[in-house]
């Protein structure tokens, strides 16, 4: 079920209701309703796959269990690599499979020697990427000491499914989603209210932002090969408001839902085009991920310590890890590379935490080289998008190629005004609450309850006349 | 929770109201479909693809034919070839209470044709998931399901087109379901324009061939609609090179019709014969002038047949 769909403006008032009005009492009760809600939210896409939810819930569940029990460190251990290779290995075959079955047919037959490689005729299960990682988690973190295992079933299998963020995140951690579980939720109006705005601005994001920019990112990279090269950095640029507006839209929709269930998920989009080097940038995009690698991978691998050979190891090993997260396809890994490559120099020089504040923070407006160093940063991650959106590696090098030549000081052929003024909109009212959680948090609050609901009626009218046509997340295909 | 859940539903009707309002603008700019599915039953009705909706006009032919009130509810080869699909939607369209109607089927090889793959089978068909098949309501004004789930605007076109008209806008759907596009008409634009049609179509002929199975629904959609009133199966004139095209896909086309007509008892007429009387807008359709003069040929038509058919209840077949 999308965010964005007829299906979930039904589903949601009917789940809210039954939430305050018939379960509210009772915590067990409302725990299952969740996990009801949560199937019927997954299996809209496609029930077959929710054996894979309920088998993923059931292994770290029971692992968790017996991590409690077990008191010797080898076992533990083995216990701890049975959940990783069971959800690994799950995540493997859906999603890597056929990958490596196609690269490594290839690398055989250019070694001269045919080989048949067996791909599966399989598709990828929505969201597999996120909860395998929030149950990954729990066992990590109850193996670690730092959670008690739950003997609550139903909990930790609402805790895996929580409906807003199955399929697309924020990924939480068992340590910070897992308890809310296990206290009386009470309904909360200004959380509620909190929550309908931050959805508001999500659907916002989404339904204008992304998916309007979709429609000519789509159109640009489809047809690279007739454009200008102004074109196609408008396609870049296009495709780098779509995925923003797309996957943090998404999140500030989830996170939304699940206030007004009673629950709090942490910020996983924090401005990230407004930052000023690649190191702040990726301490405001997709935060639960970044926070997960940091956590799970790079902090074990030794982090910035250590020898210099090691501190490039560890950069290139998460960056390029963050990259085949994102799919089984070369460009994503081209995509991690190049990311790591922009972060080296400042880990190197030590200025990867130089910008741990918000840009301006005391004035309304950037100074002039924080501007510059804002669109320096702009630049090269809209340069590394290409090769994110591009089909095939070839195609990402094909289209900057065509990208750099002299028609890039034309005129573009695509220009779509309207879009271009919406976006403006939309970077002005970020830029106004960048101090915020999300944009409009706090931002109309001084104006007296009239203009209030005049400006979010304004701006429902606005998703409702100029919304796209109604598209899937990119990110519930990772 | 009350003051929440009071807020928040004046706020919602609010939305609501302003949507519903904005939905009653909708009219016959804001795309080739809306009002076709807006329309109350009909008695009589004019069926086939975008040759009919383009080049049928049935203001004409209800001026010649007096006691008649034709509807053009034809949509486009996408969406609209004979198959379960329109079946359906020609049964919510009709009024089964009332006998004696007229219907005017337009009948091409490409709308008793499909892909390979799915020549035999309703599964996966194109027309499911476009405007018939995600259509179920078809009779209501304003019809808000469709424009939430089947219009492929944005909305902020419903009122843009509006003031657009005579601007950029070259589509106009009547109150009877014609569709009147204003296009160039100079010889260089309707050549490009025809040839890129001609491309189009022999591009199809690669994976389009004779369905049976859409054979089938044709049959049965003359057969439903024999009982409510007088059938016939009409074939409009397109460009020579179309004809030709035509008839590498179905070279027997007109013998099959003509079978069909003869089985079901009702009459087929195939206006090529006329074809270097009309003009064509890309070889394809009817120009705006060609369809008015083949409507009044249709109006003559129906009603000379329905003094044949009053006066000795045969049936000509030409």
């Amino acid at each position: 079920m999308l965010f964005n769909s007829l299906d979930f403006a039904l589903f949601l008032p009917v789940v809210f209701l039954l939430y305050w009005f018939t379960v509210q009492r009772h915590l067990k009760v409302q725990n299952v309703l969740i996990v009801v809600a949560s199937y019927v939210f997954y299996g809209w896409w496609d029930w077959r796959f929710l054996g894979l939810i309920a088998f993923s819930t059931i292994v770290d569940y029971t692992i968790g269990l017996l991590l409690a029990k077990q008191s010797s460190p080898v076992k533990r251990k083995g216990l701890l690599w049975a959940s990783i290779i069971i959800n690994i290995g799950l995540l493997g075959v859906f999603k890597y499979y056929n990958f490596f079955v196609a690269n490594f047919t290839e690398a055989f037959s250019f070694l001269g020697s045919k080989i048949q490689g067996n791909t599966l005729n399989i598709i990828l299960p929505v969201g597999i990427s996120f909860y395998t990682f929030q149950t990954l988690s729990y066992t990590i973190d109850v193996y670690r000491g730092k959670l008690q295992s739950t003997k609550d079933f139903i909990a930790f299998a609402a805790f895996v499914g929580f409906f807003p963020q199955l399929v697309a995140g924020p990924i939480e951690r068992a340590t910070h989603l897992l308890p809310q579980f296990f206290k009386q939720r009470r309904f909360n109006y200004s959380k509620a209210v909190d929550g309908l705005r931050q959805i508001l601005w999500g659907l916002f994001k989404k339904v204008v932002i992304a998916d309007n920019c979709a429609q000519f990112a789509n159109l640009i990279f489809d047809n690279y090969t007739d454009y200008s090269g102004s074109t196609l950095l408008l396609g870049a640029v296009f495709f780098a408001f779509q995925i923003y507006g797309d996957f943090s839209g998404y999140s500030d929709i989830a996170i939304g839902t699940s206030r007004l269930f009673g629950f709090e998920l942490k910020q996983n989009f924090a401005f990230p085009y407004f930052s000023r080097d690649i190191a702040e940038f990726w301490r405001r995009w997709h935060i639960s991920l970044s926070t997960w690698f940091r956590d799970y991978i790079y902090i074990p691998l030794g982090g910035s310590r250590g020898a210099v050979w090691l501190q490039i190891r560890n950069v290139f090993v998460i960056f390029l890890i963050s990259g085949f997260w994102h799919g089984a396809n070369w460009t994503f890994i081209v995509w991690g590379f190049l990311n790591a490559l922009y972060f080296l120099p400042l880990l190197l020089l030590k200025k990867n935490r130089v910008h741990t504040n918000v840009i301006a923070g005391h004035s309304k407006f950037p100074s002039l080289k924080e501007f510059s160093m804002m669109l320096v940063t702009f630049t090269i991650t809209t340069f590394a998008w290409i090769f994110f959106r591009a089909e095939t590696v070839v195609q990402a090098f094909d289209y900057v190629l065509r990208l750099f030549n002299l028609s890039l000081f034309s005129m573009p052929e695509v220009r779509p005004r309207f879009l271009i003024v919406l976006i403006a909109f939309f970077v002005l009212v970020e830029w106004c609450g960048r101090h915020q959680l999300y944009a409009i948090e706090r931002l109309w609050l001084r104006y007296p309850r009239g203009m209030r609901w005049t400006i979010y009626y304004a701006i429902v009218m606005v998703i409702f006349l100029y919304g796209g046509k109604e598209q899937e997340f990119i990110y519930f295909q990772f | 929770m009350r003051v929440f859940l009071i807020r928040l539903i004046l706020f919602l009707l609010l939305v609501a109201g302003s949507v519903f309002f904005l939905f009653s603008q909708a009219d016959g700019y804001s795309d080739p479909y809306y009002l076709k599915f807006t329309s109350p039953k009909q008695r009589s009705l004019i069926l086939g693809s975008s040759r009919a909706a383009q080049g049928i006009r049935p203001e004409i032919i209800n001026n010649i034919v007096k006691d008649l009130s034709l509807y053009n509810y034809s949509f486009t080869i996408l969406s609209s070839p004979f198959g379960k699909v329109y079946y359906e939607s020609i049964l919510k369209k009709l009024d089964t209470l009332r006998n004696g109607g007229v219907f005017v089927i337009e009948v091409n090889p490409w709308s008793i044709s499909s892909h390979v793959q799915h020549l035999d089978t309703m599964h996966g068909v194109r027309e499911e998931s476009l405007h018939l098949g995600t259509t179920q309501y078809v009779n209501d004004c304003p019809n808000v399901l469709y424009l939430l789930k089947s219009y492929k605007s944005r909305y902020v076109n419903i009122i843009q087109n509006k003031f657009r008209k005579g601007e950029v806008m070259d589509m106009f759907l009547h109150d009877d379901g014609w569709l009147e596009v204003d296009i160039a008409m100079d010889s260089v634009s309707v050549n490009r324009r025809t040839l890129s049609k001609l491309d189009i179509y022999r591009g199809y002929l690669q994976d389009y061939r004779f369905s049976d199975w859409r054979y089938i629904w044709l049959q049965s959609t003359v057969s439903l609609l024999k009982k409510y009133g007088t059938v016939y199966l009409i074939r409009l004139p397109v460009h020579e090179e179309m004809l030709r095209t035509e008839a590498q896909l179905i070279p027997d086309f007109n013998s099959k019709m003509e079978s069909l007509s003869l089985a079901a008892g009702v009459y087929y007429v195939d206006y090529n014969d006329l074809q270097e009387s009309f003009s064509f807008t890309d070889g394809n359709h009817l120009s705006k002038t060609s369809a008015s003069n083949l409507s009044k040929m249709i109006g003559e038509l129906i009603l000379s047949n329905r003094n044949i058919y009053n006066a000795n209840g045969e049936i000509r077949i030409r």
